[in-house]
């Protein structure tokens, strides 16, 4: 599949290089560099194909990661594969740039051998392969893998087991199971404030420290499920992150679909959409999904743009706080008290302004940003009752070449702590270990911007 | 990195594990091997010098050292395969090592490496290790037999050494398997003599190892059962029902993968409603997909597109939403969505698609504008409820007087009034009025035609004409000929006005042009002059055949080969697999009436591809593309005209051709139009 990786930095020096076939020439590395790095604005496709030799690339940081194939090859595969890669090595290294990479090459070219057997990926995870690759690295930072593996036993040799994602024989003194809900509210707002396209992209990161090779369930207020029984095992603390019954949706959480690490039985799932697994160890992506329906909007913005001849615009944006559904037929409570902070409207300006003058708000604390082209609007937190506004001015300069205005749309970044904008709850988290253990877990929502957009 | 380091001053530094007084002697020859392995990424070839020390590091015991030599020795085998021949010993030894890993490692690396003594010993290693132990040096041998294929595909046969690959297929551990499947999937890809089969048993065996497997060897054995060939419709299902969960993973190359055996399973199912509700649940997966970053959204995006091609009930109308384009896509996102979009668009939502549409062809990307005013004269045509929306739509774009707008909006309009004949005539004076000057030859065709065919309707037509007329001389072919008939058109309505300038065309199109169509037109307008006015309107001014803007966007050869390619690269480019790799084997969907009962264990060569007979109403017996079609692209500026060429057709996004030639001739046209090609 794959016939090559390259890794090459900003500038198209190769840092690494690792072929899995032969018959390449050293100038197909040069090609890519000619066609790809020297203009970067002109990518049509993110695979290059001239003749029979493809490059697929994708960026990260000051790298570019490029994998060679001859082949019809899947695509697919072939982009997860190098994400994946990306983020090992950054756990791995603790950082992935072209500075680790030059500090770490020949750790890498073991793990670059371990990981891909003739262009075809095998295992990727690190802990599985921690027993292949001998040497050791140069970490860059406290996140990288050799400090969060200080508490791991003698790890045993997994090579061929099925179960490629956990090393059996783990121990921990204090079982501790951490459930992240974070949900992304992407949203597409016309200038009236009508809601073009809402939709939630929510993922549930577990970090887990549990003993020996525990079997989890999981369950969620899944709307499709009947409600199902409280739970009844293992005791379940909730501390003071508990999702209040007004936050909660009334029927359960609607999903329109769920991608699932591959640890979760999927054919369970199917049959009688219980979510059961064998968690790897550590921190990992548990489930995706994405929601539709009663989504709960924080609040919305009404921009409103004065343009005075071609020297002046009068920018008039008011917030207005909103706490019940809006989207059409929900039947979701309404909120009393949301926790909305570290909100950040960045309302754009054209490139060509002299000055903003006359920032005023009405709450809040607004700046021009000359960097970004843009007014930056913060708050630290937003009160749930309360309507902001924002006036200024901004004077542009008469340019001869005038290229018309993107009109780039207004973004919103904000977090909602202890709030799950589409509804989900956990309803509970059961774990069967054969020693019986007890163990402490702990349930966190938290709702962030994703593309929240405003048109003007 | 100091690039000063220079071989002879690392030598010291390897010929200090012999030292045993030094404690740390381990430590230091891993240090100074790790430099050596750094300066492996220069270009200059400085550190061949050490080969003979590397050499001699490996019969050492310390595993970190043995496995830098090796990287070393992989590296540098070509440049001195002298040196590298003395290394084989040691792994050939090391191929017997008590420790599973080391001997994967030796065993691995032998393979690798391509010197005719390595293949000879590969040749002899690799069968004692299918019989290995431990599942890891198993593994390792069967993807080995891939690796030495292409050196000893003759001594591979001869030996036995593919029954042995094939007996890995049933082997108690599932990694091992799916890695035989990848490996024999690998190599029957690459040689045209042998093809992989799957029998109904075999594929029940690999499906139920999936949810065991890790994502990636999910891959390989869903890769693989596209080679299985279904007896009955029932054994087709009821392998496709196992293989849905599947859709629910994190990893968009096992998710696609899944779509493409669903897809390909479906050809063999009779059952209607089985076909509809499995495709039914591939389409939401492909809707989380979108949140995966832009590479693997465009891959599952190109795939929605053969999807929907083929069953276009896979998404609901309110769906269409979710693939409105956000301001940060790159370009080949947004167009791909915008595609989509297009085709989703239905009676139930074009009134959310509708505004978006024109967000977008307000945007500051050219192209983009332009493609998006073209869905909305394609949008007008297709959905009729939506016609009278889009076109005060396209005339509101139109007086935006943005020069690429309103040539694209001119197009459009002319296929809205071509559609619907006689509906919008109330908006044909302020269309005049904001198009008054053009560059594009289709943009003036567009008007002209218009012109022509409301001739009646326009008080002005005339002085439009002329202004039209005044360049007649250098026009292009197309604009010329649509000019000649607009004014005959116009002379029949108003002979008067017109007169002069019918005497004035005809004479430039027979005396000063030399194209023969135009010239044959002339004359043939001049003596129709001469003729019975009546027949002459019947002819000219017959009614033109109803354009729906429903073509298929591709042929079903093409669809076909395309939705046996989903995920794969092929795909992205909405291209036969042959049309991108010409070197790559054709598929071929056997028909299950002629099937063959060899099971995956017979695996000689047969050449499948020519003994398949040709079902001409079978619509999943599928020819391969013949090679003679199209050219190999084999130069980057062959390959970038062809993108080019790609963006020239997409000017006929939809499969409407604007009204080239005289109405005349428009009747057998016609019928070229279903079986024009149309590449995104």
């Amino acid at each position: 599949m794959i016939a090559a990786l390259f890794f090459y930095n900003k500038k198209g020096e190769l840092v690494l290089a690792r072929t899995y076939r032969d018959g390449l020439r050293r100038s197909i590395a040069e090609v890519f560099r000619i066609r790809v790095i020297s203009n970067p604005s002109a990518v049509p496709s993110p695979v290059l194909t001239i003749g029979s030799t493809s490059y697929y690339h994708i960026t990260h940081e000051d790298l570019y990661v490029v994998a060679v194939g001859r082949t019809n090859a899947a695509a697919a595969t072939i982009f997860e594969f190098l994400y994946c890669l990306v983020s090992q090595i950054s756990t791995l290294l603790g950082s992935f740039n072209s500075a680790s990479v030059k500090d770490n090459v020949p750790v890498l070219y073991e793990f670059l051998e371990e990981v891909a057997d003739f262009g075809y990926p095998q295992i990727t995870e690190f802990a599985a392969l921690s027993d292949h690759v001998v040497l050791d690295f140069v970490s860059a930072g406290p996140d990288s893998y050799q400090s969060q593996s200080s508490t791991k036993s003698e790890p045993v040799k997994p090579t061929a087991a099925s179960v490629s994602w956990r090393t059996p024989g783990l121990k921990y003194k204090r079982n501790e199971v951490f459930v992240d809900v974070i949900e992304e509210l992407n949203c597409i707002f016309n200038a009236y404030g009508d809601i073009l396209s809402a939709s939630v992209a929510g993922k549930i990161i577990m970090k887990s420290s549990l003993s020996g090779t525990p079997e989890c369930k999981f369950g969620l207020n899944d709307a499709s499920l009947e409600p199902s029984p409280s739970p009844k095992s293992t005791s379940f603390f909730l501390e003071a992150n508990t999702p209040t019954k007004d936050i909660i949706g009334e029927d359960g959480v609607t999903f329109q679909n769920c991608q699932f690490h591959q640890c979760v039985r999927l054919g369970r799932f199917d049959s009688d959409r219980t979510i059961s697994f064998i968690p790897p160890d550590g921190e990992f992506e548990l489930m995706t999904y994405r929601a539709i329906d009663n989504i709960r909007i924080p609040f919305k913005v009404f921009p409103s743009l004065n343009f005075v001849g071609t020297h002046k615009i009068d920018y008039n944006v008011s917030l207005k706080s909103y706490h019940s559904s809006l989207t059409p037929g929900s039947s979701a409570a309404p909120i009393s008290k949301l926790h909305v902070q570290d909100v950040v409207i960045t309302i754009p300006t054209p490139s060509n302004v002299s000055s903003v003058q006359g920032i005023s708000t009405t709450g809040g604390k607004a700046k021009y940003d000359p960097s970004r082209n843009a007014i930056i609007w913060k708050f630290s937190r937003l009160n749930s009752t309360s309507d902001y506004s924002l006036t200024a001015s901004a004077e542009l300069i008469s340019m001869v070449n005038r290229k018309p205005w993107a009109k780039p749309p207004i973004q919103a970044d904000f977090t909602i702590s202890m709030f799950a904008s589409s509804g989900l709850a956990v309803k509970y988290l059961k774990i069967f270990e054969p020693s019986n253990y007890s163990t402490v877990k702990w349930v966190k929502y938290v709702t962030k911007a994703g593309s929240y957009e405003i048109r003007i | 990195m100091d690039r000063t380091i220079k071989a002879a001053d690392l030598r010291p530094g390897l010929a200090a594990l012999r030292d045993k007084r030094d404690k740390k002697h381990v430590k230091k020859c891993i240090i100074t091997l790790k430099r050596i392995i750094a300066c492996m990424t220069l270009p200059n070839n400085d550190m061949l010098q050490l080969f003979p020390d590397i050499i001699d590091l490996l019969d050492v015991s310390v595993p970190e050292i043995y496995k830098l030599c090796l990287l070393y020795i992989i590296n540098y085998a070509k440049n001195e395969p002298n040196r590298a021949i003395e290394a084989l010993p040691y792994l050939v030894d090391g191929t017997k090592h008590s420790s599973s890993i080391t001997r994967s490692l030796n065993l691995r690396t032998i393979s690798y490496i391509n010197l005719p003594e390595y293949t000879e010993k590969a040749l002899k290693v690799i069968p004692r290790a299918f019989a290995d132990s431990d599942p890891l040096v198993r593994k390792t041998a069967a993807l080995a037999v891939a690796k030495i294929w292409d050196r000893a595909s003759v001594e591979i046969t001869n030996s036995g050494m593919l029954d042995g690959l094939n007996a890995l297929l049933d082997d108690s551990n599932i990694t091992v398997v799916a890695t035989a499947l990848c490996s024999l999937i690998d190599i029957t890809e690459r040689t045209d003599g042998l093809q992989l089969n799957l029998d109904y048993d075999n594929a029940k065996i690999a499906v139920k190892t999936l949810p065991e497997c890790n994502e990636w060897y999910q891959t390989y054995v869903l890769q693989a059962l596209t080679f299985y060939v279904p007896q009955s419709s029932k054994d087709a299902s009821s392998i496709a029902s196992i293989i849905v969960p599947r859709l629910q993973h994190s990893n968009t190359g096992v998710v696609l993968g899944a779509v493409r055996v669903i897809l390909y399973l479906t050809r063999y199912i009779t059952d209607e409603s089985t076909v509809h509700s499995l495709m039914k649940r591939c389409g939401s997966p492909l809707l989380s997909l979108l949140s995966k970053p832009p590479e693997l959204q465009y891959v599952a995006l190109c795939a929605t597109v053969i999807l929907i091609e083929q069953h276009p009930y896979v998404f609901n109308s309110e769906d269409v939403k979710l693939f409105f384009c956000k301001f940060n896509d790159p370009p080949y996102v947004k167009t791909t969505k915008l595609d989509i979009m297009y085709t989703l668009t239905d009676e139930d939502n074009y009134q959310s698609v509708l505004p978006e549409l024109k967000e977008y062809a307000t945007e500051i990307d050219h192209e983009f504008a332009r493609r998006a005013v073209r869905a909305i004269g394609s949008v007008a045509i297709r959905v009729e409820p939506a016609a009278d929306r889009c076109c005060t739509l396209l005339m509101e774009l139109v007086s935006t007087k943005v020069e690429y707008i309103v040539q694209e909006g001119a197009i459009a309009i002319q296929n809205i009034f071509r559609r619907y004949p006689s509906r919008y005539e109330s908006t044909l004076s302020q269309l005049f009025q904001d198009t008054d000057s053009l560059d594009d030859p289709r943009a003036k065709m567009s008007l002209i035609w218009i012109i022509g065919q409301y001739a009646d309707r326009l008080d002005n037509g005339c002085d439009l004409l002329e202004d039209f007329l005044f360049s007649f001389l250098d026009e292009s072919l197309e604009v010329q000929l649509a000019l000649l008939t607009a004014t005959m058109k116009m002379f029949l309505f108003r002979p008067a006005k017109a007169k002069d300038l019918i005497i004035k065309v005809i004479k430039w199109a027979t005396e000063d042009c030399d194209h023969p169509d135009l010239r044959e037109r002339g004359y043939m307008y001049k003596r129709m002059l001469t003729g019975n006015v009546e027949t002459v309107k019947k002819i000219v001014l017959g009614p033109l055949p109803v354009i729906t803007g429903t073509t298929q966007k591709f042929s079903s050869q093409t669809l076909d080969d395309l939705s046996l390619n989903i995920g794969m690269l092929s795909s992205l480019y909405l291209k036969t697999a042959q049309e991108v790799f010409a070197k790559s084997k054709p598929r071929k969907v056997a028909d299950p009436n002629n099937h063959n009962t060899d099971s995956l264990h017979n695996l000689t060569s047969r050449l499948r591809h020519d003994s398949l007979p040709s079902h001409s109403d079978d619509s999943f017996t599928g020819h391969g593309s013949d090679s003679s079609r199209t050219p190999h692209i084999s130069t980057p500026e062959e390959r970038s005209n062809v993108l080019e060429l790609r963006d020239v057709l997409n000017d006929d996004l939809l499969g409407l051709k604007s009204p080239q030639r005289s109405d005349l001739l428009d009747d057998d046209d016609d019928n070229d139009r279903e079986t024009n090609q149309h590449l995104l």
